[in-house]
Protein backbone atom coordinates (compact mmCIF):
# COMPACT_ATOMS: atom_id res chain seq x y z
CA UNK A 1 0.00 0.00 0.00
CA UNK A 2 2.88 2.36 0.65
CA UNK A 3 3.82 2.14 -3.00
CA UNK A 4 0.25 3.05 -3.95
CA UNK A 5 0.39 6.05 -1.68
CA UNK A 6 3.71 7.19 -3.05
CA UNK A 7 2.59 6.75 -6.61
CA UNK A 8 -0.57 8.75 -5.96
CA UNK A 9 1.43 11.46 -4.27
CA UNK A 10 3.80 11.75 -7.16
CA UNK A 11 0.91 11.95 -9.58
CA UNK A 12 -0.83 14.64 -7.55
CA UNK A 13 2.27 16.75 -7.21
CA UNK A 14 3.05 16.45 -10.88
CA UNK A 15 -0.45 17.37 -11.98
CA UNK A 16 -0.77 20.28 -9.63
CA UNK A 17 2.58 21.75 -10.43
CA UNK A 18 2.30 21.21 -14.13
CA UNK A 19 -0.31 23.89 -14.50
CA UNK A 20 0.18 25.53 -11.10
CA UNK A 21 -3.08 27.37 -11.51
CA UNK A 22 -4.58 26.13 -8.30
CA UNK A 23 -1.46 26.73 -6.28
CA UNK A 24 -1.05 30.22 -7.65
CA UNK A 25 -4.67 31.06 -6.96
CA UNK A 26 -4.43 29.89 -3.37
CA UNK A 27 -1.22 31.81 -2.76
CA UNK A 28 -2.61 34.92 -4.41
CA UNK A 29 -5.69 34.62 -2.22
CA UNK A 30 -3.63 34.49 0.95
CA UNK A 31 -1.48 37.39 -0.17
CA UNK A 32 -4.42 39.53 -1.14
CA UNK A 33 -6.17 39.11 2.18
CA UNK A 34 -3.05 40.04 4.08
CA UNK A 35 -2.51 43.07 1.92
CA UNK A 36 -6.11 44.21 2.21
CA UNK A 37 -6.01 44.02 5.98
CA UNK A 38 -2.81 45.96 6.08
CA UNK A 39 -4.06 48.58 3.62
CA UNK A 40 -7.37 48.97 5.40
CA UNK A 41 -5.64 49.38 8.72
CA UNK A 42 -3.47 52.13 7.31
CA UNK A 43 -0.47 51.37 9.41
CA UNK A 44 -2.21 51.33 12.78
CA UNK A 45 -0.48 48.89 15.07
CA UNK A 46 -2.78 46.19 16.35
CA UNK A 47 -2.67 44.45 19.68
CA UNK A 48 -1.16 40.98 19.71
CA UNK A 49 -4.57 39.38 20.10
CA UNK A 50 -5.90 41.11 17.00
CA UNK A 51 -2.78 40.18 15.05
CA UNK A 52 -3.12 36.54 16.03
CA UNK A 53 -6.79 36.55 15.12
CA UNK A 54 -6.02 38.04 11.72
CA UNK A 55 -3.33 35.49 11.04
CA UNK A 56 -5.59 32.55 11.72
CA UNK A 57 -8.53 34.04 9.85
CA UNK A 58 -6.30 34.49 6.83
CA UNK A 59 -5.05 30.93 7.13
CA UNK A 60 -8.54 29.54 7.65
CA UNK A 61 -9.97 31.19 4.58
CA UNK A 62 -6.94 30.30 2.49
CA UNK A 63 -7.49 26.71 3.54
CA UNK A 64 -11.16 26.91 2.62
CA UNK A 65 -10.17 28.27 -0.73
CA UNK A 66 -7.33 25.95 -1.58
CA UNK A 67 -7.69 22.59 0.13
CA UNK A 68 -10.81 21.56 -1.72
CA UNK A 69 -9.13 21.56 -5.08
CA UNK A 70 -7.42 18.21 -4.82
CA UNK A 71 -10.74 16.40 -4.70
CA UNK A 72 -12.82 18.56 -6.99
CA UNK A 73 -10.18 18.20 -9.67
CA UNK A 74 -10.78 14.47 -9.60
CA UNK A 75 -14.51 15.02 -9.92
CA UNK A 76 -14.20 17.59 -12.69
CA UNK A 77 -11.78 15.61 -14.77
CA UNK A 78 -13.83 12.51 -14.06
CA UNK A 79 -10.87 10.50 -12.95
CA UNK A 80 -12.38 9.69 -9.58
CA UNK A 81 -14.20 6.59 -10.80
CA UNK A 82 -11.03 5.21 -12.30
CA UNK A 83 -9.17 6.02 -9.13
CA UNK A 84 -11.70 4.36 -6.89
CA UNK A 85 -11.53 1.19 -8.93
CA UNK A 86 -7.79 0.88 -9.13
CA UNK A 87 -6.37 2.23 -5.92
CA UNK A 88 -7.53 1.25 -2.42
CA UNK A 89 -9.42 4.02 -0.64
CA UNK A 90 -6.93 4.24 2.21
CA UNK A 91 -4.08 4.86 -0.17
CA UNK A 92 -6.02 7.61 -1.88
CA UNK A 93 -6.78 9.19 1.47
CA UNK A 94 -3.19 9.12 2.66
CA UNK A 95 -1.91 10.57 -0.58
CA UNK A 96 -4.46 13.38 -0.56
CA UNK A 97 -3.78 14.04 3.10
CA UNK A 98 -0.06 14.38 2.61
CA UNK A 99 -0.64 16.59 -0.40
CA UNK A 100 -3.01 18.85 1.50
CA UNK A 101 -0.62 19.15 4.42
CA UNK A 102 2.23 20.04 2.10
CA UNK A 103 0.04 22.47 0.20
CA UNK A 104 -1.04 24.19 3.36
CA UNK A 105 2.52 24.40 4.61
CA UNK A 106 3.42 26.20 1.40
CA UNK A 107 0.52 28.58 1.93
CA UNK A 108 1.70 29.20 5.49
CA UNK A 109 5.27 29.79 4.40
CA UNK A 110 4.05 32.50 2.08
CA UNK A 111 1.46 33.99 4.41
CA UNK A 112 3.48 34.26 7.61
CA UNK A 113 6.31 36.43 6.29
CA UNK A 114 3.78 38.68 4.54
CA UNK A 115 1.83 38.86 7.76
CA UNK A 116 4.86 39.70 9.86
CA UNK A 117 6.04 42.24 7.36
CA UNK A 118 2.84 44.07 6.54
CA UNK A 119 1.15 44.06 9.92
CA UNK A 120 4.28 45.10 11.77
CA UNK A 121 4.34 42.08 13.98
CA UNK A 122 7.16 41.43 16.37
CA UNK A 123 7.52 37.81 17.36
CA UNK A 124 9.07 37.45 20.77
CA UNK A 125 9.17 33.66 20.93
CA UNK A 126 10.04 32.49 17.46
CA UNK A 127 10.24 28.78 18.20
CA UNK A 128 6.79 28.75 19.74
CA UNK A 129 5.42 30.78 16.87
CA UNK A 130 6.83 28.42 14.27
CA UNK A 131 5.65 25.35 16.17
CA UNK A 132 2.19 26.83 16.60
CA UNK A 133 1.87 27.66 12.94
CA UNK A 134 3.15 24.24 11.93
CA UNK A 135 1.00 22.21 14.30
CA UNK A 136 -2.03 24.37 13.71
CA UNK A 137 -1.55 23.98 9.99
CA UNK A 138 -1.19 20.23 10.39
CA UNK A 139 -4.40 20.07 12.43
CA UNK A 140 -6.29 22.26 9.98
CA UNK A 141 -5.19 20.38 6.89
CA UNK A 142 -5.82 16.93 8.36
CA UNK A 143 -9.24 17.94 9.68
CA UNK A 144 -10.47 19.27 6.37
CA UNK A 145 -9.13 16.65 3.97
CA UNK A 146 -11.94 14.24 4.75
CA UNK A 147 -14.46 17.08 4.61
CA UNK A 148 -13.08 18.09 1.22
CA UNK A 149 -13.72 14.57 -0.03
CA UNK A 150 -17.27 14.72 1.31
CA UNK A 151 -17.90 18.09 -0.32
CA UNK A 152 -16.52 16.88 -3.62
CA UNK A 153 -18.77 13.84 -3.50
CA UNK A 154 -21.75 16.00 -2.56
CA UNK A 155 -21.45 18.31 -5.53
CA UNK A 156 -18.38 20.36 -4.84
CA UNK A 157 -19.72 23.79 -4.04
CA UNK A 158 -17.10 25.80 -2.21
CA UNK A 159 -19.40 27.42 0.31
CA UNK A 160 -20.59 24.03 1.51
CA UNK A 161 -16.99 23.21 2.34
CA UNK A 162 -16.64 26.29 4.53
CA UNK A 163 -19.94 25.62 6.27
CA UNK A 164 -19.20 22.03 7.18
CA UNK A 165 -15.58 22.71 8.06
CA UNK A 166 -16.21 25.46 10.52
CA UNK A 167 -17.45 23.45 13.54
CA UNK A 168 -14.69 20.91 13.07
CA UNK A 169 -11.94 23.49 12.69
CA UNK A 170 -13.09 25.82 15.47
CA UNK A 171 -11.07 24.19 18.31
CA UNK A 172 -7.96 24.36 16.13
CA UNK A 173 -8.43 28.05 15.47
CA UNK A 174 -9.15 28.86 19.09
CA UNK A 175 -6.17 27.02 20.46
CA UNK A 176 -3.88 28.28 17.72
CA UNK A 177 -4.89 31.88 18.32
CA UNK A 178 -4.21 31.47 22.02
CA UNK A 179 -0.81 29.97 21.45
CA UNK A 180 0.06 32.57 18.80
CA UNK A 181 -0.79 35.38 21.20
CA UNK A 182 1.54 33.83 23.75
CA UNK A 183 4.30 33.55 21.20
CA UNK A 184 3.87 37.15 20.08
CA UNK A 185 3.97 38.36 23.65
CA UNK A 186 6.81 36.08 24.63
CA UNK A 187 5.05 34.66 27.67
CA UNK A 188 5.11 31.01 26.72
CA UNK A 189 4.17 29.35 29.98
CA UNK A 190 1.67 26.66 29.16
CA UNK A 191 1.35 27.53 25.49
CA UNK A 192 3.23 24.36 24.68
CA UNK A 193 0.19 22.48 25.91
CA UNK A 194 -1.63 24.07 23.02
CA UNK A 195 0.88 22.63 20.58
CA UNK A 196 0.39 19.21 22.12
CA UNK A 197 -3.38 19.71 21.89
CA UNK A 198 -3.11 20.53 18.20
CA UNK A 199 -0.97 17.49 17.51
CA UNK A 200 -3.39 15.29 19.43
CA UNK A 201 -6.24 16.78 17.46
CA UNK A 202 -4.48 16.03 14.18
CA UNK A 203 -3.89 12.48 15.27
CA UNK A 204 -7.44 11.85 16.34
CA UNK A 205 -9.02 13.37 13.26
CA UNK A 206 -6.60 11.63 10.91
CA UNK A 207 -7.30 8.30 12.56
CA UNK A 208 -11.06 8.61 12.35
CA UNK A 209 -10.89 9.93 8.79
CA UNK A 210 -8.69 7.03 7.79
CA UNK A 211 -11.26 4.61 9.15
CA UNK A 212 -14.24 6.30 7.57
CA UNK A 213 -12.86 7.40 4.22
CA UNK A 214 -13.97 4.34 2.33
CA UNK A 215 -17.61 5.07 3.18
CA UNK A 216 -17.28 8.45 1.56
CA UNK A 217 -15.14 7.44 -1.37
CA UNK A 218 -16.96 4.42 -2.71
CA UNK A 219 -20.32 4.74 -4.39
CA UNK A 220 -22.49 1.84 -3.36
CA UNK B 1 -59.93 11.08 23.93
CA UNK B 2 -60.41 8.92 26.97
CA UNK B 3 -56.73 8.48 27.64
CA UNK B 4 -56.13 12.17 27.41
CA UNK B 5 -58.91 13.14 29.76
CA UNK B 6 -57.77 10.53 32.25
CA UNK B 7 -54.27 11.95 32.05
CA UNK B 8 -55.49 15.49 32.62
CA UNK B 9 -57.63 14.42 35.54
CA UNK B 10 -54.65 12.67 37.06
CA UNK B 11 -52.57 15.81 36.67
CA UNK B 12 -55.18 17.96 38.32
CA UNK B 13 -55.28 15.57 41.24
CA UNK B 14 -51.52 15.68 41.44
CA UNK B 15 -51.59 19.46 41.42
CA UNK B 16 -54.26 19.50 44.03
CA UNK B 17 -52.26 17.37 46.36
CA UNK B 18 -49.01 19.23 46.11
CA UNK B 19 -50.01 22.87 45.72
CA UNK B 20 -50.42 23.57 49.46
CA UNK B 21 -46.65 23.50 49.71
CA UNK B 22 -46.30 26.08 46.96
CA UNK B 23 -45.68 29.81 47.21
CA UNK B 24 -45.80 31.34 50.65
CA UNK B 25 -48.00 34.29 51.42
CA UNK B 26 -47.94 36.71 54.34
CA UNK B 27 -51.00 35.32 56.02
CA UNK B 28 -50.74 31.73 54.82
CA UNK B 29 -54.07 31.62 53.07
CA UNK B 30 -53.74 30.52 49.48
CA UNK B 31 -57.26 31.50 48.62
CA UNK B 32 -56.50 35.10 49.53
CA UNK B 33 -53.69 35.57 47.07
CA UNK B 34 -54.93 33.28 44.34
CA UNK B 35 -58.68 33.20 44.22
CA UNK B 36 -58.69 31.06 41.10
CA UNK B 37 -57.28 28.29 43.20
CA UNK B 38 -60.09 28.31 45.66
CA UNK B 39 -61.84 26.06 43.14
CA UNK B 40 -59.48 23.28 44.05
CA UNK B 41 -59.21 24.20 47.65
CA UNK B 42 -62.85 24.48 48.48
CA UNK B 43 -63.28 23.11 51.93
CA UNK B 44 -59.69 23.33 53.08
CA UNK B 45 -59.20 25.70 55.89
CA UNK B 46 -55.71 25.74 57.36
CA UNK B 47 -53.27 25.20 54.57
CA UNK B 48 -49.72 24.67 55.82
CA UNK B 49 -47.14 26.60 53.86
CA UNK B 50 -43.64 25.65 52.85
CA UNK B 51 -43.34 22.32 54.60
CA UNK B 52 -41.15 22.67 57.66
CA UNK B 53 -40.77 26.28 58.55
CA UNK B 54 -38.08 25.47 61.06
CA UNK B 55 -35.50 25.24 58.28
CA UNK B 56 -34.46 28.55 56.81
CA UNK B 57 -34.65 28.02 53.09
CA UNK B 58 -34.26 30.27 50.08
CA UNK B 59 -37.81 31.48 50.37
CA UNK B 60 -37.14 33.27 53.63
CA UNK B 61 -34.46 35.32 51.92
CA UNK B 62 -36.95 36.42 49.32
CA UNK B 63 -39.49 37.33 51.94
CA UNK B 64 -36.93 39.34 53.88
CA UNK B 65 -36.14 41.45 50.86
CA UNK B 66 -32.81 40.08 49.68
CA UNK B 67 -32.19 41.23 46.15
CA UNK B 68 -34.32 39.12 43.88
CA UNK B 69 -32.13 39.21 40.83
CA UNK B 70 -31.67 41.87 38.17
CA UNK B 71 -29.25 44.74 38.59
CA UNK B 72 -29.84 47.73 40.86
CA UNK B 73 -31.87 45.88 43.43
CA UNK B 74 -34.58 45.22 40.95
CA UNK B 75 -37.45 42.87 41.24
CA UNK B 76 -36.13 39.69 39.77
CA UNK B 77 -39.22 37.66 40.08
CA UNK B 78 -42.16 39.90 40.01
CA UNK B 79 -43.13 38.95 43.52
CA UNK B 80 -44.74 42.29 44.06
CA UNK B 81 -45.42 42.82 40.38
CA UNK B 82 -48.91 41.50 40.76
CA UNK B 83 -50.29 38.73 42.83
CA UNK B 84 -51.20 35.86 40.66
CA UNK B 85 -48.87 36.80 37.81
CA UNK B 86 -47.16 33.51 38.38
CA UNK B 87 -50.43 31.65 38.06
CA UNK B 88 -51.27 33.50 34.91
CA UNK B 89 -47.94 32.54 33.37
CA UNK B 90 -48.51 28.98 34.43
CA UNK B 91 -51.95 29.01 32.89
CA UNK B 92 -50.51 30.26 29.61
CA UNK B 93 -47.85 27.58 29.61
CA UNK B 94 -50.47 24.95 30.34
CA UNK B 95 -52.62 26.19 27.50
CA UNK B 96 -49.66 26.05 25.13
CA UNK B 97 -48.93 22.54 26.30
CA UNK B 98 -52.51 21.46 25.87
CA UNK B 99 -52.52 22.75 22.31
CA UNK B 100 -49.33 20.87 21.57
CA UNK B 101 -50.64 17.74 23.28
CA UNK B 102 -53.84 17.88 21.26
CA UNK B 103 -51.85 18.13 18.04
CA UNK B 104 -49.57 15.28 19.05
CA UNK B 105 -52.48 13.12 20.06
CA UNK B 106 -54.26 13.62 16.74
CA UNK B 107 -51.03 12.87 14.87
CA UNK B 108 -50.54 9.73 16.93
CA UNK B 109 -54.02 8.48 16.19
CA UNK B 110 -53.61 9.12 12.46
CA UNK B 111 -50.38 7.14 12.43
CA UNK B 112 -51.95 4.24 14.32
CA UNK B 113 -54.84 4.21 11.85
CA UNK B 114 -52.44 4.21 8.87
CA UNK B 115 -50.43 1.38 10.32
CA UNK B 116 -53.54 -0.68 10.92
CA UNK B 117 -54.79 -0.04 7.39
CA UNK B 118 -51.48 -1.05 5.87
CA UNK B 119 -51.22 -4.20 7.88
CA UNK B 120 -54.69 -5.29 7.00
CA UNK B 121 -54.40 -4.81 3.25
CA UNK C 1 -42.66 1.95 21.70
CA UNK C 2 -45.46 3.26 23.83
CA UNK C 3 -43.24 5.07 26.34
CA UNK C 4 -43.52 8.28 24.38
CA UNK C 5 -47.16 8.59 25.36
CA UNK C 6 -46.16 8.99 28.99
CA UNK C 7 -45.30 12.55 28.04
CA UNK C 8 -49.01 13.40 28.37
CA UNK C 9 -48.65 12.57 32.02
CA UNK C 10 -45.26 13.95 32.80
CA UNK C 11 -45.28 17.28 31.00
CA UNK C 12 -48.32 18.79 32.75
CA UNK C 13 -46.93 17.46 36.01
CA UNK C 14 -43.61 19.14 35.26
CA UNK C 15 -45.30 22.43 34.39
CA UNK C 16 -47.38 22.40 37.53
CA UNK C 17 -44.46 21.44 39.70
CA UNK C 18 -42.25 24.11 38.14
CA UNK C 19 -44.70 26.86 38.95
CA UNK C 20 -46.27 25.70 42.15
CA UNK C 21 -44.20 23.10 43.92
CA UNK C 22 -40.68 24.42 43.56
CA UNK C 23 -39.76 27.44 45.65
CA UNK C 24 -38.20 30.48 43.99
CA UNK C 25 -34.45 30.69 44.17
CA UNK C 26 -32.70 33.24 46.34
CA UNK C 27 -30.99 35.94 44.36
CA UNK C 28 -32.83 35.09 41.19
CA UNK C 29 -36.41 35.17 42.28
CA UNK C 30 -39.38 33.75 40.53
CA UNK C 31 -37.69 34.16 37.16
CA UNK C 32 -35.52 31.21 38.06
CA UNK C 33 -38.42 28.94 37.24
CA UNK C 34 -37.38 29.14 33.63
CA UNK C 35 -34.55 26.78 34.55
CA UNK C 36 -37.00 23.89 34.69
CA UNK C 37 -37.57 24.35 30.98
CA UNK C 38 -34.21 25.67 29.87
CA UNK C 39 -32.00 22.95 31.33
CA UNK C 40 -34.07 20.00 30.08
CA UNK C 41 -34.14 21.54 26.60
CA UNK C 42 -30.35 21.79 26.58
CA UNK C 43 -30.09 18.24 27.92
CA UNK C 44 -32.51 17.08 25.22
CA UNK C 45 -30.43 18.64 22.49
CA UNK C 46 -27.29 16.88 23.71
CA UNK C 47 -29.22 13.63 23.97
CA UNK C 48 -30.50 14.02 20.42
CA UNK C 49 -26.96 14.66 19.19
CA UNK C 50 -25.62 11.58 20.96
CA UNK C 51 -28.43 9.42 19.63
CA UNK C 52 -27.89 10.58 16.07
CA UNK C 53 -24.18 9.85 16.41
CA UNK C 54 -24.81 6.36 17.72
CA UNK C 55 -27.34 5.69 14.98
CA UNK C 56 -24.81 6.83 12.40
CA UNK C 57 -22.21 4.44 13.76
CA UNK C 58 -24.70 1.60 13.69
CA UNK C 59 -25.73 2.56 10.18
CA UNK C 60 -22.20 2.38 8.83
CA UNK C 61 -20.84 -0.52 10.84
CA UNK C 62 -23.92 -2.50 11.76
CA UNK C 63 -25.31 -5.44 9.87
CA UNK C 64 -28.71 -4.09 8.86
CA UNK C 65 -28.07 -0.40 8.84
CA UNK C 66 -29.50 0.46 5.48
CA UNK C 67 -32.54 -1.78 5.89
CA UNK C 68 -33.50 -0.22 9.17
CA UNK C 69 -32.95 3.19 7.54
CA UNK C 70 -30.84 4.27 10.46
CA UNK C 71 -29.42 7.19 8.54
CA UNK C 72 -32.91 8.64 8.25
CA UNK C 73 -33.47 8.04 11.94
CA UNK C 74 -30.28 9.91 12.68
CA UNK C 75 -31.62 12.72 10.52
CA UNK C 76 -34.89 12.77 12.50
CA UNK C 77 -33.00 12.88 15.76
CA UNK C 78 -30.89 15.75 14.49
CA UNK C 79 -34.04 17.64 13.51
CA UNK C 80 -35.49 17.33 16.98
CA UNK C 81 -32.12 18.22 18.47
CA UNK C 82 -31.92 21.38 16.37
CA UNK C 83 -35.35 22.48 17.58
CA UNK C 84 -34.41 21.84 21.20
CA UNK C 85 -31.14 23.70 20.76
CA UNK C 86 -32.81 26.79 19.33
CA UNK C 87 -35.39 26.77 22.12
CA UNK C 88 -32.68 26.32 24.74
CA UNK C 89 -30.73 29.27 23.36
CA UNK C 90 -33.82 31.47 23.24
CA UNK C 91 -34.92 30.56 26.77
CA UNK C 92 -31.38 30.91 28.05
CA UNK C 93 -30.91 34.37 26.61
CA UNK C 94 -34.26 35.55 27.95
CA UNK C 95 -33.24 34.32 31.37
CA UNK C 96 -29.85 35.97 31.00
CA UNK C 97 -31.52 39.26 30.17
CA UNK C 98 -33.67 39.03 33.27
CA UNK C 99 -30.88 37.96 35.59
CA UNK C 100 -27.85 39.80 34.28
CA UNK C 101 -29.28 42.47 32.05
CA UNK C 102 -27.84 41.36 28.71
CA UNK C 103 -29.04 38.79 26.25
CA UNK C 104 -25.72 37.19 25.40
CA UNK C 105 -22.46 36.89 27.27
CA UNK C 106 -20.32 34.20 25.66
CA UNK C 107 -19.97 32.16 28.82
CA UNK C 108 -18.59 28.66 28.37
CA UNK C 109 -22.05 27.15 28.57
CA UNK C 110 -23.59 29.55 26.12
CA UNK C 111 -20.67 29.03 23.77
CA UNK C 112 -21.01 25.26 23.86
CA UNK C 113 -24.66 25.38 23.00
CA UNK C 114 -23.93 27.72 20.08
CA UNK C 115 -21.30 25.28 18.86
CA UNK C 116 -23.89 22.52 19.02
CA UNK C 117 -26.20 24.73 16.97
CA UNK C 118 -23.45 25.26 14.40
CA UNK C 119 -22.88 21.53 14.17
CA UNK C 120 -26.56 20.90 13.56
CA UNK C 121 -26.74 23.63 10.94
CA UNK C 122 -23.72 22.26 9.11
CA UNK C 123 -25.21 18.78 9.18
CA UNK C 124 -28.44 20.03 7.67
CA UNK C 125 -26.58 22.05 5.06
CA UNK C 126 -24.69 18.91 4.03
CA UNK C 127 -27.85 16.81 4.05
CA UNK C 128 -29.80 19.37 2.06
CA UNK C 129 -27.26 19.71 -0.72
CA UNK C 130 -27.36 15.99 -1.43
CA UNK C 131 -31.07 15.57 -1.88
CA UNK C 132 -30.65 13.67 -5.14
CA UNK C 133 -27.50 11.84 -4.22
CA UNK C 134 -27.67 8.17 -3.35
CA UNK C 135 -24.74 8.46 -1.00
CA UNK C 136 -26.47 10.99 1.17
CA UNK C 137 -27.01 8.65 4.09
CA UNK C 138 -23.44 7.49 4.23
CA UNK C 139 -21.80 10.87 3.81
CA UNK C 140 -23.99 12.54 6.44
CA UNK C 141 -23.39 9.66 8.83
CA UNK C 142 -19.65 10.02 8.37
CA UNK C 143 -19.96 13.72 9.11
CA UNK C 144 -21.82 13.06 12.33
CA UNK C 145 -19.23 10.58 13.50
CA UNK C 146 -16.38 12.96 12.67
CA UNK C 147 -18.06 15.73 14.61
CA UNK C 148 -18.66 13.40 17.54
CA UNK C 149 -14.94 12.75 17.67
CA UNK C 150 -14.21 16.49 17.66
CA UNK C 151 -16.68 17.40 20.41
CA UNK C 152 -14.55 16.12 23.34
CA UNK C 153 -11.81 18.47 22.19
CA UNK C 154 -14.26 21.32 22.54
CA UNK C 155 -14.89 20.44 26.13
CA UNK C 156 -11.22 21.06 26.86
CA UNK C 157 -10.93 24.19 24.80
CA UNK C 158 -14.01 26.23 25.67
CA UNK C 159 -13.30 26.88 29.36
CA UNK C 160 -9.78 27.97 28.47
CA UNK C 161 -10.83 30.39 25.78
CA UNK C 162 -13.23 32.40 27.92
CA UNK C 163 -11.76 32.38 31.39
CA UNK C 164 -11.48 36.10 31.68
CA UNK C 165 -15.19 36.76 31.44
CA UNK C 166 -17.23 37.04 34.57
CA UNK C 167 -17.73 33.66 36.19
CA UNK C 168 -20.83 31.98 35.04
CA UNK C 169 -23.43 32.74 37.67
CA UNK C 170 -25.76 30.19 36.24
CA UNK C 171 -23.48 27.36 37.27
CA UNK C 172 -23.01 28.69 40.77
CA UNK C 173 -26.62 29.55 41.17
CA UNK C 174 -27.59 26.15 39.93
CA UNK C 175 -25.31 24.51 42.42
CA UNK C 176 -26.93 26.59 45.10
CA UNK C 177 -30.38 25.89 43.81
CA UNK C 178 -29.87 22.23 43.47
CA UNK C 179 -29.31 21.89 47.15
CA UNK C 180 -33.01 22.26 47.62
CA UNK C 181 -34.81 18.95 47.43
CA UNK C 182 -37.95 20.28 45.82
CA UNK C 183 -36.01 21.98 43.08
CA UNK C 184 -34.10 18.85 42.33
CA UNK C 185 -37.30 16.86 42.14
CA UNK C 186 -38.90 19.36 39.81
CA UNK C 187 -35.84 19.47 37.62
CA UNK C 188 -35.81 15.69 37.46
CA UNK C 189 -39.46 15.48 36.52
CA UNK C 190 -38.98 18.17 33.91
CA UNK C 191 -35.91 16.44 32.45
CA UNK C 192 -37.83 13.17 32.26
CA UNK C 193 -40.76 14.85 30.56
CA UNK C 194 -38.59 16.52 27.91
CA UNK C 195 -36.79 13.26 27.31
CA UNK C 196 -40.16 11.61 26.83
CA UNK C 197 -41.13 14.39 24.45
CA UNK C 198 -38.01 13.67 22.43
CA UNK C 199 -38.77 9.94 22.43
CA UNK C 200 -42.34 10.65 21.37
CA UNK C 201 -41.31 12.90 18.48
CA UNK C 202 -38.70 10.39 17.34
CA UNK C 203 -41.16 7.56 17.56
CA UNK C 204 -43.70 9.39 15.46
CA UNK C 205 -41.26 10.41 12.75
CA UNK C 206 -39.80 6.93 12.58
CA UNK C 207 -43.22 5.34 12.36
CA UNK C 208 -44.18 7.73 9.58
CA UNK C 209 -41.02 6.78 7.74
CA UNK C 210 -41.91 3.11 8.16
CA UNK C 211 -45.35 3.74 6.75
CA UNK C 212 -43.91 5.53 3.73
CA UNK C 213 -41.56 2.65 3.14
CA UNK C 214 -44.40 0.12 3.32
CA UNK C 215 -46.49 2.13 0.90
CA UNK C 216 -43.55 2.30 -1.52
CA UNK C 217 -43.07 -1.45 -1.22
CA UNK C 218 -46.72 -2.10 -1.89
CA UNK C 219 -46.61 0.10 -4.96
CA UNK C 220 -43.54 -1.78 -6.16
CA UNK C 221 -45.23 -5.13 -5.59
CA UNK C 222 -48.27 -4.04 -7.44
CA UNK C 223 -46.21 -2.81 -10.32
CA UNK C 224 -44.41 -6.12 -10.60
CA UNK C 225 -47.65 -8.02 -10.64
Amino acid sequence: MISDVLRQLKKDFLVEFRSRAAVNTALAFAGIITLSISLAAGGTPFSTLVQAVFLWIILFFSAMNGLLHIFTREEEEQTSLFLSLNVPAEAVYLAKLVFNIAFFLVIEMVTCPLFIFFLQVTVKDIILFVMTVLSGGLALASAVTMLAAMTARAGGKGSLFTVISFPVVLPVIWVSIGATVESLQGSSGDAWNSVVFLLAFSGAVTAISFLLFRYVWYDE
Amino acid sequence: MNKLSMAMAFCLLLAGSIVPRGNPSPDGNIAAIAPQYSLVYAGEKDIPIAGDSSKKDDVDDVKNGVDGGMENGGNGGMENGGDGVLYRVMAIVLVIWMGLALYLFRMDRKIVKLEKDLNER
Amino acid sequence: MKTGRLVYLFMPAAILMAFLYAPPAAGLGEASRIVYFHVPLAWGSVLAFAVSGILSIRYLFGSNGSEAMLDMKAHHSAGIGLTFTVLAIISGSIWAKMSWGSYWNWDPRETSIVILLLIYISYFALYGVMSDNGNRGRISSVYLILVMVVVPFFIFVVPRVYPSLHPDPIINAEKKMNMDMKMRMTLLVSAVSFTLLYVYFMGMRNRLMGIEKKIDEKIENRREI
